[in-house]
């Protein structure tokens, strides 16, 4: 069932993971801003510091994105697999939440500014 | 020759129905780590064994089937897309490692579990335009080895335990 040169595909997979891992960790700090872009244009840019519900409505999908705490999650969407609305809230650099049916893309950025789309 | 090949025919049709219904006994195990889109994948279970008592035509046969099949039933359209890529970039990858002989299944299906999530974060990545998504690296080289290796244990001991007869051409 093992072989010796499995041994080493394993170590190179792990280090490669952990080198990752420590990189994408560096880069991750608590951000400012939330910024959202739908089929690949900007949306908005909102403060992370202020709670705030936003919707985004096409003709057809809607998806709901709610800032609480310095915290951002989906909290709805039609979108056929809900796969957005699983995940766990985000708040660090880096961090994202997609919805993929939708082309949603929900990430956290530091020190850009926001506009006054929210309040 | 005739009857050879209608015995493969048949093979692959068996193969992506099994493969078809571990999709779908996945879909029902509520199963989650926070981290969207992880599972374990036991329908490549079904595809490993193709892919060791055949060849990579038939495991690609019966991946491609079930893929398209199972997002037309009940994943949709977008996951299939996600499902294809790396389905056939892992496919690809575990065909080149079998074929060098120095892995066991265990290792092949450890690394197409890998690519598989590899693959399936690049689709994603282009479809929302943002690079960003490649943050989930680390975690997909993690859970893809995880998953591949249970994958490959489970797969290791089906085919020692299958009649050797039943898969023969």
């Amino acid at each position: 069932m093992f072989k010796k040169a499995d041994i080493y595909l394993y170590i190179i997979l792990i280090v490669i993971g952990l080198f990752t891992s420590y990189y994408v960790s560096s880069l991750n700090t608590p951000g400012t801003t939330v910024k959202i872009t739908v089929d690949g244009e900007l949306y908005g840019n909102y403060s992370l510091d202020t709670n705030n519900n936003i919707t985004i409505e096409t003709e057809t999908n809607y998806n709901v994105i709610v800032i609480e705490d310095g915290y951002v999650y989906m909290l709805d969407a039609n979108c056929p697999n809900k796969i957005c609305m699983k995940h766990s809230p985000i708040n660090k650099t880096g961090e994202s939440i997609v919805c993929l049916p939708h082309k949603v893309l929900i990430e956290i950025t530091g020190g850009e500014e926001y506009d006054g789309i929210s309040s | 020759m005739m009857a050879s090949q209608a015995k493969r025919i048949s093979f692959i049709a068996l193969l992506a129905t099994l493969a078809l219904i571990f999709s779908y006994v996945e879909m029902l195990i509520p199963f989650s780590f926070g981290i969207p889109g992880i599972k374990i994948g036991i329908a490549n279970v079904v595809i490993l064994i193709a892919l060791y008592s055949y060849d990579f035509k038939t495991a690609f046969s019966v991946n491609f089937i079930r893929i398209i099949v199972a997002g037309l039933l009940f994943n949709g359209f977008f996951a299939a897309i996600y499902s294809l890529a790396g389905g056939i970039i892992s496919l690809v990858i575990m065909s080149l490692l079998k074929k060098t002989d120095k892995f066991s299944i265990v290792g092949v299906s450890a690394c197409g579990g890998v690519f598989h999530n590899l693959g399936q974060i690049t689709i994603a990545a282009i479809i929302v335009q943002s690079p960003k998504l490649f943050l989930y690296f680390p975690v997909l080289i993690f859970s893809g080895l995880a998953t591949g290796i249970a994958v490959g244990i489970i797969s290791y001991l089906i085919l020692n335990n299958l009649p050797k007869d039943l898969l023969q051409q």
